[in-house]
């Protein structure tokens, strides 16, 4: 009896070993797994910087913390999270945007309210500059000096003038002029301040004052209310272009008056995440619906109606920003939304059409800066 | 991965042979005996006679009495316990699914919110639960659909005392932790009443050094974690001479929180929920002959109020009300050979009211018939099968639970095995949260297999009990909120298809000297859950987030001279993965916590304990959600007299 029992249970461990064992990866192919990660680097701490070519700014998953930059050098080397492995800690949770000023890189995060500053060439951390408002800080402009604007994307909306040489005796948010709504990209161009967001402001950099705050109009008198993270740029011949949900405005800076207004409702713009973006020589607008990027001639300005890009793949991503490198091309982020992964950059030529490389960066990439 | 998977083995049989848990019953009749005038039944069975179930001790609820069920399940069981910090809000998911597929049962009746679906476990106190029963996996369908993951089902029993017996607690612990608790019970002529009374309070203000906000680290204190909790349950029981039985229980819990922030965020705005829920329950239960019988009615009304203020002028205000009225009927029948047979029809009405969702206000009917039939082939060889139909709105639909045991060696080796399918309907938020709420949302469908291993040898007055299961679920159309249009609007959807497989494990060993008790129990569970769905993401075949792959505890319990006991515990959870693709993660922490206690006679009618807890023993940092630090090392002394 006893012999027999032994070997049924040495019989049904062996089933019971088997059966963990089948544990094992469970199908773990995946239609991305073929395409290289660009991690080419032999250390993930690796200095690029002499030979750095772009930094994605990757927004991380709200409320994780994941934030993070990933580096892409000229030779095409990727290096992800560097500022985390460098100073052990997170850079924060909702990355927004990477502004160079003397030798500094600032990086506001939403959700953890503050701007991480540190050091292009080693990613060590210099400071955090905490914002202690109920603010969502987005995007920053060099004012000169040691001032900075900071923008924010909460509906009661503030330009914040911050110190970046504050101190015990100076605050970091010198003082805040209230919008009521929110506010993103900025631009400086004849000495003005120009904010995007709900409303395109202008402001005298002199000044800076909620009462000299002016608001651009179209040729209705109506305010033009910017693509939420798309830029404000400025072609070679000084005029300023905005997009919004459906129309690209010219602006005059002298006159602060559209000049030209291009209905682009054709091509099916994203209200949201739609872009524009100008060729190193200032001569060409990019404007992106989704992965379609149509062009448009500054000096003749009129109606695309052929994308330059259009590249057909897995629709369920989703561009979350299109920009345009120093050498003229094409950067797409793309993300799939309900996905909390590191998502790719992909990278076209405006001239054929075709991808030239691809890379994957962090979770939610969401800003290019080109070094 | 098999390197990991008999790695775990190795670990396996090395915590059978020396260590290892589970919830012996026969613990639980040692404790009994400490109160000899308090005679307990044991809940009846929510799943199939083949399915995993773990039972909690008496003992354990009772050294536990004022904790909530969160610390408690996540002490003693396998199973996954995600919290916010102590106070703060506490789900719990099975075998690597979401907290929104564990079900949760209170006296048999579901109690998950119908607008939010997962049940926040810190919301119950030990004190008002007498027994606690865990199903495994999706078999568990009395009391509706909706467990793919598991399913709690916690009793209050119908203790009858020969003299009035009251029970006063009281406790204080570190961070200004206040717990009093009052329990009352008088019977006569088969009529009991029980009061039970609950309060808690902490500053919930511990220190901790923030290493992830900036670059210079800083110590801070805990930050609005501020918490107040208050229960009251009133029991009725009567029970003629016939042996019918009629109830009717009221339990109200009420809880005012503040709501810590994640450390990794400048915290400018304070946020508070105040939450109160009436659950009342009457039932009437008859047994003649082969017939058994049992009708209940339940009404349950829970509220949950948000604000959000700063400054003085801003402030956000959320309302939510959540009723639901529920009938249950069983009836049984054992009146023919080796057959028994048993049908429940179930009716209920959820009704919210918010300013969150669509026309402020929505409402569902739901309607299931279940029947069951269990065969006894042999004394050693059972079999039970078991079918839902159930109608939400119009739109019907089945599930079901088949399983069977066979006792292959005696008391040496007991095989059981369940296969069920079994669906989860979209939460009332899932198809009507304005905006981005989904009304063409289906509903999660899950397929359960295990297959369960049990020994419990008696040797030289050493009893052992060792359980081991392996599993696998296959959930389809797991849901899924994710940004749509602008992105500022998120939306639920039918998003993935989830694998999960792994193995849960359990032993105790017990056993007595002349002075001594002694009763080592040890837990392990092993969850692989991975997505399956192809979306070229590289999520495919990577583990879920929050779900850890290796979990265990072990605990050692010692009596001397039934006056002095000694409680040893210690928890471990792997690292869990914070994204899809598993390229971040949280850290893994195994927690220790050591008590000692006396118990001591002030008089024949008047008993007395005095213990001392020492939670996280080590002084551990850990975060069970990242970023959000649990407390460090506190301390916890309780005096409570019993009078009989």
């Amino acid at each position: 009896m006893l012999r027999n029992m032994k070997s049924k249970i040495q019989y049904l461990g062996v089933l019971f070993m088997a059966l963990l064992i089948s544990c094992s990866d469970y199908a773990n192919e995946d239609t991305d797994s073929a395409v290289p990660d660009g991690d080419v680097l032999p250390s993930d701490t690796s200095d690029v910087s002499d030979r750095l070519r772009a930094i994605i700014v990757n927004e991380g998953h709200f409320g994780y913390g994941t934030a993070s930059l990933t580096s892409l050098s000229t030779q095409g080397e990727v290096i992800h999270d560097r500022f985390r492995k460098v100073n052990d800690r997170p850079m924060g949770d909702v990355a927004q945007s990477l502004t160079k000023i003397e030798n500094r890189y600032y990086v506001p995060l939403n959700n953890s309210k503050k701007i991480e500053v540190f050091d292009p060439k080693t990613y060590e951390s210099i400071e955090t500059m905490s914002i202690d408002e109920d603010v969502i800080p987005m995007y920053i402009q060099h004012l000169g000096g040691d001032s900075i604007a900071l923008t924010d994307q909460s509906m009661r909306g503030q330009l914040m003038i911050v110190d970046i040489n504050h101190g015990k005796e100076r605050p970091i948010v010198r003082r805040s002029i209230h919008l009521g709504h929110r506010s993103f990209q900025m631009c400086i161009k004849n000495d003005k301040l120009w904010v995007g967001g709900d409303q395109l402001l202008v402001f005298d950099l002199a000044t800076l004052t909620k009462s000299g705050m002016r608001s651009v109009k179209n040729s209705s008198g109506g305010i033009l209310r910017t693509i939420d993270f798309s830029k404000i740029v400025e072609d070679k011949n000084g005029i300023l272009w905005a997009l919004t949900p459906s129309t690209l405005y010219s602006i005059d800076p002298k006159t602060e008056r559209t000049i030209d207004e291009i209905n682009l409702s054709h091509i099916g713009l994203n209200d949201w995440v739609s872009c524009i973006d100008i060729s190193p020589n200032k001569g060409t607008l990019y404007v992106n619906a989704a992965r379609k990027v149509y062009t448009i001639d500054v000096d003749n300005p009129e109606k695309p109606s052929k994308p330059i890009i259009n590249p057909t793949r897995d629709d369920r991503r989703t561009v979350y920003n299109m920009s345009v490198s120093k050498e003229n091309t094409v950067f797409f982020c793309e993300v799939l939304y309900g996905s909390i992964s590191r998502a790719r950059i992909y990278e076209y030529s405006p001239e054929s059409g075709e991808e030239i490389s691809q890379f994957k960066a962090g979770i939610f990439p969401h800003f290019i800066h080109f070094e | 991965m098999p390197y990991k998977a008999l790695t775990s083995i190795l670990f396996f049989l090395l915590l059978a042979t020396c260590v290892v848990s589970a919830q012996s019953q026969k613990e639980e009749e040692i404790i009994q005996l400490e109160e000899a005038t308090v005679a307990g039944q044991k809940q009846e069975s929510q799943a199939g006679i083949g399915s995993k179930t773990t039972r909690i001790s008496k003992a354990e609820l009772k050294r536990n009495a004022t904790r909530s069920l969160s610390e408690l399940l996540l002490e003693t069981t396998p199973i996954q316990i995600k919290s916010m910090g102590q106070g703060a809000m506490a789900t719990a998911s099975f075998r690597g699914t979401a907290a929104s597929h564990t079900q949760v049962l209170w006296n048999g009746i579901s109690i998950n919110p119908p607008q939010l679906g997962s049940f926040d476990f810190s919301q119950v106190p030990i004190y008002f639960v007498d027994d606690i029963a865990l199903y495994h996996g999706g078999s568990a369908q009395k009391g509706g659909s909706g467990s793919l993951g598991g399913t709690v089902n916690f009793t209050t029993d119908h203790l009858s005392v020969t003299k009035p017996y009251v029970s006063i607690i009281s406790e204080y612990a570190s961070n200004n932790t206040f717990t009093e608790a009052l329990n009352l019970r008088i019977s006569k002529g088969g009529f009991t009443s029980s009061t039970r009374a609950y309060y808690q309070q902490s500053d919930n203000d511990y220190r901790y050094l923030n290493k992830v906000y900036s670059k210079d680290p800083f110590m801070e204190r805990r930050k609005d974690a501020d918490y107040k909790q208050a229960g009251l349950m009133q029991e009725f029981y009567y029970e003629s001479t016939k042996g019918d039985k009629l109830s009717l229980i009221g339990w109200w819990q009420y809880d005012d929180r503040s709501l810590p922030q994640s450390i990794i965020v400048n915290a400018t705005a304070s946020e508070q929920s105040q939450s109160s829920n009436i659950r009342t329950m009457a039932s009437y239960e008859s047994m003649r002959n082969a017939h058994h019988w049992k009708i209940t009615g339940a009404y349950l009304d829970g509220t949950l109020d948000y604000q959000r203020q700063f400054g003085e002028m801003d402030k956000t205000e959320n309302h939510n009300l959540n009723r639901s009225w529920v009938t249950q009927a069983n009836y049984s029948y054992t009146g023919i050979n080796r057959l028994n047979l048993a049908a429940n029809f179930n009716y209920r009405y959820d009704y919210i009211k918010s300013n969150s969702v669509e026309d402020g206000k929505q409402s569902r009917n739901t309607f299931s018939s279940q029947f069951t039939a269990q065969y006894k082939v042999s004394n050693r060889l059972d079999f039970e099968g078991q079918t839902t139909l159930e109608t939400i709105g119009d739109d019907p639909s089945i599930i079901y639970n088949i399983s069977g045991r066979y006792r292959a060696i005696d008391e040496y080796l007991t095989l059981k095995a369940s296969n069920s399918y079994n669906h989860r309907n979209p939460t009332l938020n899932d198809l009507y949260w304005a905006p981005g709420g989904n009304p063409d949302l289906q509903a999660e469908r899950g397929y359960s297999w295990d297959i369960t291993a049990m020994s419990e040898p008696q040797f030289w007055g050493i009893y052992l009990l060792l359980e081991a299961t392996y599993y696998h679920m296959d959930i389809k159309d797991w849901i899924m909120w994710i940004p749509k249009g602008n992105g500022y609007i998120w939306e639920p959807v039918n998003f993935s298809n989830v694998i999960s497989q792994g193995m849960e494990a359990n032993a105790t060993i017990r056993f007595s000297t002349n002075n001594t008790r002694h009763i080592i129990t040890g837990n392990y569970g092993y969850a692989y859950s991975v997505d399956n769905s192809s979306r070229g993401d590289n999520t495919k075949g990577k583990q879920l987030p929050y779900i850890p792959r290796n979990r265990w505890n072990a605990g050692y319990k010692l009596w001397v001279m039934d006056k002095i006991w000694g409680n040893y515990n210690a928890s471990f959870t792997d690292v869990r993965y914070t994204s899809a693709d598993e390229s971040y993660e949280t850290n893994a922490y195994t927690i220790h916590h050591i008590e000692i206690g006396y118990d001591f006679k002030l008089s024949n009618t008047v008993k007395s304990s005095l213990s001392l807890k020492v939670e996280n023993l080590f002084d551990t940092y850990y975060e069970s959600t990242q970023y959000y630090p649990m407390p460090f090392r506190m301390f916890f002394g309780r005096l409570s007299f019993t009078i009989n």
